[in-house]
């Protein structure tokens, strides 16, 4: 893990700091030089981040590999779809706090199940889960309009003193939660919390016998986990002004699951690197073709079988040269 | 209780069990990759579908039901042999090997719709067990009782091949200890190749069996692997007697979930996964 | 006040009796060795003591609390520590993070959520006593995964010591290690703190009785064939039937 406890090393943190005082600055810039296709793209981006690095938590951070993280995104959406639709709420801040809630209350339940099972099984449970999400939001046509989905999401006219009616303001508006997202998921990832669930992760015996209940720290993991997925969810269906049962779809969590596995799952950042990748192959892709789904198992499995560690795990490595370079001059 | 509720219940029954032969015949594979080389196939419900989409194929055009299903085994079985032989074997962590099954799903999935399209697929039930039989005064298809000795077929071959043969002992003996395995002159790797294959192929077999009474679409891959691992988890993995018995039970309650809540269905199917999970989170049969 | 008693405990998996009907008690301060050859259950005896495992029958108290079934993290809190003898550390993490991580366990920043590990200074700082003491301070930042294994097994027993516990199980600590380690674990070890009572689980003589311990307790086939002082264990013909008879030859007991 690139985390080291003491000694962070500042001086090398003023080359990355450079480099991200540039990305910052190019994506406040971007929407004023992006065409609007652009806009929605990267505003997509941005959700698949926080989507990507929520499901992170668990599977970099806690170990649990989870194939059901799209049971929040499709949950959370459909609450706000059906709040703004059927509801008729246009407070977007009450929708989403009711979106979260809900999620949370899904991983509350959920997570209770999956918890008493681990690693694999873990895996084929929490794909149960989803999958039973799906379902019910398939069939649940007086609630959820079933395979029609549900359109006519609008965002709220006013949110603080600014509209997010246009992609432009939304987009910023997208961007200020991922950088809240980040902020809020890079402190729990190394706090106390955080260290113990990749100790959790290493040898879940270990941690037993050093003392910790370590189940009370999966559980509150995946609910967590599930809340900030929620979030992604949400905006998701502002974003798209509709929601359908692909939200919830195993496809959704399959494509979460590339982008922790391409961007590298043991460096902090590696989840949302995977968004940008695998969303702009996505964009380049499906104009030529509509075989979308082909091409994700094929980046899945050279990915898996070529590299495992993902581009963060590159950059750990491009990391740790450059200050091996830099202590010895 | 009317004698019309009797028989109702009774032809019910015998959907569901018929059913469960099938979620049998793919739960069985599942549990023999996972007991021998402690992979969890998640492309095993695409296998299942492509057995189908193959079978009917084959079926159709030869007019031979029976041709159509050794087509569809064998070509899932291949299919299985070249995913064992040429990837699975390179990755070490198991980890890794369900990510990868994993993106053959996605594969696969695509393929099918492209090659086949979006609209349902089936085939007529053979001539030779088309038609009902009377039972009780009441009309049972004939097909859906032909599954269940099918089934019970399948289970007692594996039964014996595991219990009895020599072989059977290898594969055991393989769960053990690979290594050890690997000494007394096995060829673990072959051992590896072949039981992912004859997984697949049962998977195949079973989704060929199934075409009949089963609509072919797409998604067909996932709703089956659902349930699939549904039994797996109920009836314990690793077991399989506990793969009969879980099969067998969810494809009761699926039938009857079917006919009690027509709309949320699946609701039952859970309400039975978490009452397992939360008394006996290994499964039935599974052991600790 | 027993650190550790145990009544009757039985325990068998399918058709092996592992353990049966084992009693021992342990007082504070005590120092228990274990010896028996392979398969005598001695392993799996830690596991019941620690939690790992349910017993199928008998009572373990901890401190004169009945901790039979409790769970681990509980009687970790009650003052158990443990270390491994296939080595349990969280190899992908630094050796501080382990450290930290051990000393962190029992204490009110466990649930912390928001502030970063490094931050909480007395954590750190007890860290850092800890592994100076026991010379593991100039390779804090390394990854567990690339030390050495002496290093490791080192790195083991000092984290099962950072949550200061009152009863300490060795599970072959020495295992596998070249001789020169072996000596600097024996220190460790003979330097520990007097009141914790310790139980060692070796297969290695020459560490049993250079330990010089207060009792030693003979397990063969999960049952107790023979306990006493180390002279009474050298001289005692049972257990040098046991192990001339298995063809542990560097293992029989010798004056």
């Amino acid at each position: 893990m690139e985390n080291v406890i003491l000694e962070g090393g500042r001086g090398r943190f003023i080359g990355y700091l450079l480099a991200l005082t540039m990305l910052i600055i190019f994506l406040l810039v971007f929407p004023q030089i992006a065409s609007s296709y652009g806009i929605v793209l990267v505003t997509e981006v941005f959700i698949y981040a926080i989507f990507a690095l929520s499901l992170n938590l668990l599977l970099g951070y806690a170990g649990l590999p989870s194939l059901g993280h799209s049971a929040f995104f499709g949950v959370s959406g459909y609450t706000i779809a059906i709040l703004v639709t059927k509801g008729g709420m246009t407070n977007f801040w009450l929708c989403l706090l009711a979106a979260l809630l809900v999620a949370a209350m899904l991983g509350f339940v959920f997570g209770f199940l999956a918890i008493r099972t681990f690693g694999i099984f873990f895996l084929m449970l929490t794909f149960a889960l989803a999958q039973f999400v799906w379902a019910v939001i398939w069939s649940w046509r007086s609630l959820t309009q079933g395979d029609d989905g549900l359109p006519g999401i609008i965002r709220s006219g006013l949110v603080f003193p600014i509209s997010i009616q246009s992609d432009i303001n939304f987009y910023y508006f997208v961007l200020f939660f991922l950088a809240l997202s980040m902020f809020l998921l890079y402190r729990i990832c190394h706090s106390p919390f955080g260290y113990v669930l990749q100790g959790i992760r290493e040898s879940e015996t270990r941690m037993q016998v050093l003392g910790y209940h370590t189940w009370k720290y999966k559980y509150v993991s995946f609910i967590l986990a599930g809340v900030f997925g929620g979030l992604a969810g949400s905006l998701k269906a502002y974003q798209d002004g509709f929601v359908s049962p692909l939200y919830a779809n195993v496809f959704t969590s399959g494509m979460a699951l590339l982008m922790c596995l391409t961007g590298g799952t043991r460096v902090f950042i590696g989840p949302a690197i995977g968004a940008v990748v695998i969303w702009l192959i996505r964009g380049i892709v499906s104009s030529y073709t509509e075989n979308w789904s082909l091409v994700l198992g094929v980046i899945f499995i050279f990915v898996v079988m070529f590299a495992r560690h993902g581009i963060g795990g590159y950059l750990i490595q491009l990391d740790r040269m450059i200050n091996r370079a830099r202590t010895k001059s | 209780m009317t004698p019309e509720k009797c028989i109702l219940l009774l032809s019910m029954g015998v959907n569901g069990i018929a059913l469960g032969m099938i979620l049998f015949l793919l739960a069985a594979g599942f549990e023999l990759m996972f007991g021998v080389m402690r992979i969890i196939n998640m492309a095993h419900g695409s296998y299942f579908m492509v057995g189908a989409y193959v079978g009917i194929f084959v079926g159709k055009l030869s007019g031979i039901f029976g041709l159509g299903v050794l087509a569809g085994a064998v070509s899932v079985g291949v299919l299985g042999l070249i995913m064992e032989r040429f990837f699975l074997r390179y990755l070490q962590d198991h980890l890794q090997q369900v990510f990868l099954t994993f993106g053959v799903v996605f594969i696969l999935s695509d393929l099918t719709r492209m090659i086949w399209g979006g609209d349902p697929h089936g085939i007529s039930t053979p001539a030779l067990f088309a038609g009902s039989v009377e039972i009780l005064g009441k009309p049972f298809p004939v097909y859906r009782l032909i599954l269940i000795p099918v089934g019970l077929l399948v289970a007692l071959g594996l039964w014996i091949f595991q219990a009895k043969t020599r072989l059977g002992a290898i594969v055991r003996a393989g769960v053990d200890d690979r290594e050890m395995t690997g000494v007394i002159g096995i060829n673990i790797k072959l051992l590896s190749t072949l039981v992912f294959g004859g997984g697949a192929l049962l998977a195949g077999f079973g989704g060929m069996m199934a075409s009949p009474i089963i609509a072919v679409v797409p998604g067909l891959d996932w709703e089956i692997l659902t349930l699939g691992l549904v039994v797996v988890v109920v009836g314990g993995l690793g077991s399989l007697r506990g793969a009969l018995v879980g099969s067998i039970l969810i494809g009761l309650a699926d039938t009857f979930g079917k006919f009690l809540f027509p709309e949320i269905s699946i609701v039952l199917i859970f309400f039975i996964l978490a009452v397992v999970l939360i008394l006996k989170p290994s499964g039935m049969f599974g052991g600790g | 006040m027993h650190a550790l008693k145990v009544e009757g405990l039985c325990k068998s998996f399918g058709g092996l009796q592992a353990i049966l009907n084992i009693s021992l008690n342990l007082r504070t301060g005590e120092r228990l060795g274990i010896i028996g050859p392979n398969g005598a259950g001695k392993t799996t005896l830690f596991n019941l003591f620690t939690g790992l495992l349910r017993p199928d029958a008998g009572r373990i108290y901890m401190f004169d609390k009945d901790v039979t079934y409790t769970p681990i993290y509980r009687r970790i809190q009650a003052g158990l520590g443990r270390t491994f003898q296939v080595m349990n550390l969280l190899s992908n993490l630094t050796v501080i993070d382990n450290v930290v991580l051990g000393i962190q366990a029992l204490g009110p920043s466990r649930f912390g959520m928001f502030r970063p590990l490094g931050a909480y200074g007395e954590l750190v700082d007890e860290a850092k006593k800890l592994m100076v003491q026991w010379g593991l301070w100039e390779s804090r930042n390394m990854l567990v995964r690339d030390l050495s294994y002496g290093q490791q097994r080192c790195l083991e027993l000092i984290v099962s010591l950072a949550s200061k516990p009152r009863l300490l199980l060795l599970d072959e600590p020495t295992c596998g290690m070249a001789p020169t380690e072996i000596a600097s674990i024996t220190n460790i070890i003979k330097n520990l703190d007097k009141d914790i009572a310790i139980i060692l689980i070796a297969h290695d003589m020459d560490l049993v009785f250079g330990l010089d311990l207060d009792r030693i307790t003979v397990l063969h086939y999960g049952q107790v064939v023979a306990t006493g002082s180390q002279q009474e264990i050298k001289i005692n013909p049972k257990v040098r039937e046991i192990y001339l008879g298995t063809e542990d030859v560097n293992s029989a007991p010798t004056d």
